[in-house]
């Protein structure tokens, strides 16, 4: 039987005002009530768990993605933007300065600078861009970019378009400067040609290097390819100039490479096979993803 | 899509002229199915074909009626996939990768809110601005984890999630898991009690091929005589383990007791003993 002290908690004044309470709590006293019996106990707790259970449960959250995403131009434009976001500020920033290094050179040195520095440059940034693009330490996070809607080929391809198109932004910037600035001492389809070809050429041959092989060999590759090709370049120079102690060598590179922009036909096909060669080996390198997907 | 389930029907896997699956087939209603088994019995490897990251040699995988061959790409908008190996790139930030994965996989532009969300979930908001480089390797697979739970998928395959996660981040990432309630979960694990714990059935393995596929409750039942203990003295103890496969060990003054697994061994007093689900799954393992 339990003690009842229905006085322990009231002040002074509501002691006077209830009075005596000795015979209500006798009367309370007096009251037995029996224990719960076992199934009176498994009663109340069937019917309090499920209550329980919901007030302990974690709050489900909801799904954003409804069950059928159509894929929008929005949202590859999102794809493509993501690209952007993941690459370091660092390698944007490589790519602006030689931009702005170029516009510089252009301006001071003359229009035969800026050319040269757009034609040698382009498909060594282009190359380097692509190779660093893809190099292993992506590779984690491609793995997780496959189990999405965009498939792999298209990740690789929107990859590669935002990396070449940063790449071509800055040369035609180059090239815009040299029309704005009336240098024109080339052939605007000629120059584009000579600078496009090499370009996606090395490009793709970074970026099917990179894919089957690894980044360091895709980067190594083109780079040697095309000091080889410079190298050639030089020679043809050495051989065709008679020198004087007057002559400026980087002047007369300049005038010769174009020279061979506006009159040679032999550079304007080697620039378009150039150009079909680094499609075709983009398209490798896809079809190298695919393959390495099923593996 | 129709009812949730996933459906696996005589799928084969072969790396080079090595079986990693050989003709499994199961068919899993919503809920939560843990995979266990050794190493290289083929866990991984049906994870990675749910996640439809490799293609089978062999067989078919349905997920909800929509075979997986047919349209992969309205699979994968459900999946959610958790890998083994987390090597993301170390200067991003949790944030940059959730979102870029985010866009890439096309989950809606409030994504912000959802990635926050899902990492707080995991207990790791606050590191949502700071470089993979300065996170523990424990943070990092929370990372990995949030990544598999953003966009609150219907599949949710988790290969060995809890490998390396301290007891905190391991309740987290399990909090966030009920949390985000995934209508299938498979998961991988090397852990027979969490496997017990987080799951509902169980899918064991072995060389390829499954073993066991059922409730614990039932390996358990079958391995019940099968499981023993033995209070010997200490010299008889070592001679025991090192011939028969012992599942627990407990020291009792100059005596030991040892939990066995298999058959009693001739002339020592052994006491039947119900089996954990760590003994049921030894037993299985060592059953021909």
């Amino acid at each position: 039987m339990n003690e009842i002290d229905l006085e322990r908690d009231l002040t002074e004044a509501q002691r006077a005002e209830l009075g005596d309470l000795s015979a209500v709590t006798k009367l309370l006293v007096s009251y037995e009530v029996a224990d719960p019996t076992p199934s009176e106990t498994d009663l109340l707790l069937a019917k309090l768990k499920p209550v329980l259970a919901e007030r302990t449960a974690p709050e489900p959250i909801e799904s954003p993605l409804s069950p059928s995403r159509a894929f929008s131009s929005q949202a590859w434009l999102g794809v493509a933007r993501a690209q952007i976001e993941i690459l370091p500020l660092g390698f944007w920033l490589a790519g602006v300065a030689v931009g702005t290094l170029g516009l510089f050179v252009g301006f001071a040195a003359g229009a035969e600078w800026l050319i040269t520095l757009i034609v040698l440059l382009a498909p060594l940034l282009a190359a380097g861009g692509v190779a660093y693009t893809f190099r292993p330490e992506t590779r984690g996070l491609e793995e997780l970019e496959r189990i999405s809607v965009v498939g792999p080929l298209e990740l690789l391809y929107i990859r590669l378009g935002v990396v070449l198109a940063f790449n071509g932004s800055i040369s035609a910037a180059l090239m815009l400067a040299l029309g704005l600035g009336g240098m024109d001492v080339v052939q605007l389809w000629r120059l584009v040609l000579v600078w496009l070809g090499p370009m996606i050429g090395l490009a793709g041959l970074a970026l099917y290097i990179s894919v089957r092989w690894h980044t360091i060999a895709g980067t190594i590759v083109p780079l040697v390819l095309w000091a080889g090709a410079i190298l050639f370049g030089w020679r043809e120079i050495v051989a065709r100039v008679e020198w004087t102690p007057a002559t400026s060598l980087y002047r007369v590179a300049a005038a010769w490479l174009i020279a061979q922009i506006n009159n040679s036909d032999g550079l304007l096909l080697a620039a378009s096979i150039a150009l079909i060669v680094g499609l075709f080996l983009m398209q490798q390198a896809g079809q190298t993803v695919m393959r390495n997907r099923t593996a | 899509m129709s009812a949730t389930n996933l459906t696996v029907t005589s799928l084969t896997k072969f790396y080079g002229a090595q079986p990693a699956l050989h003709g499994v087939s199961f068919a899993l209603n919503t809920g939560s199915t843990a995979l266990l088994g050794p190493n290289g019995s083929g866990k991984s490897t049906l994870l990675r074909l749910l996640a439809t990251l490799i293609s089978p040699d062999a067989g078919e995988i349905r997920f909800c009626a929509q075979n997986y061959a047919a349209d992969v790409r309205s699979v994968r908008a459900h999946i959610g996939f958790m890998p083994q190996e987390v090597d993301l790139p170390h200067h991003l930030t949790p944030y940059q990768i959730l979102r870029y994965l985010a866009q890439v996989r096309c989950i809606p532009m409030q994504h912000d809110m959802t990635i926050h969300e899902t990492l707080a979930a995991l207990g790791i908001s606050h590191l949502s601005r700071t470089p993979l480089a300065k996170l523990s390797g424990g943070q990092v697979r929370l990372v990995a984890a949030a990544q598999a739970l953003l966009g609150k998928p219907r599949l949710l395959l988790l290969d060995e999630p809890t490998r390396g996660l301290a007891p905190d981040e391991r309740n987290q990432l399990w909090h966030a898991v009920v949390r985000f309630a995934p209508e299938i979960m498979l998961f991988s694990s090397h852990n027979a009690d969490e496997a017990e714990d987080r799951a509902e059935r169980l899918l064991i393995f072995r060389g390829g091929r499954i073993r066991f596929e059922g409730l614990s409750e039932t390996l358990k039942a079958r391995a019940a005589d099968h499981v023993y203990e033995v209070r010997v003295p200490k010299a008889v103890a070592a001679v025991l383990q090192r011939e028969y496969h012992v599942s627990q060990i407990r020291d009792d003054g100059a005596l030991r007791t040892l939990r066995m697994v298999g058959t009693p061994p001739d002339g020592v007093e052994s006491k039947h003993v119900s089996p954990t689900i760590e003994d049921a799954y030894l037993w299985l393992m060592r059953s021909p």
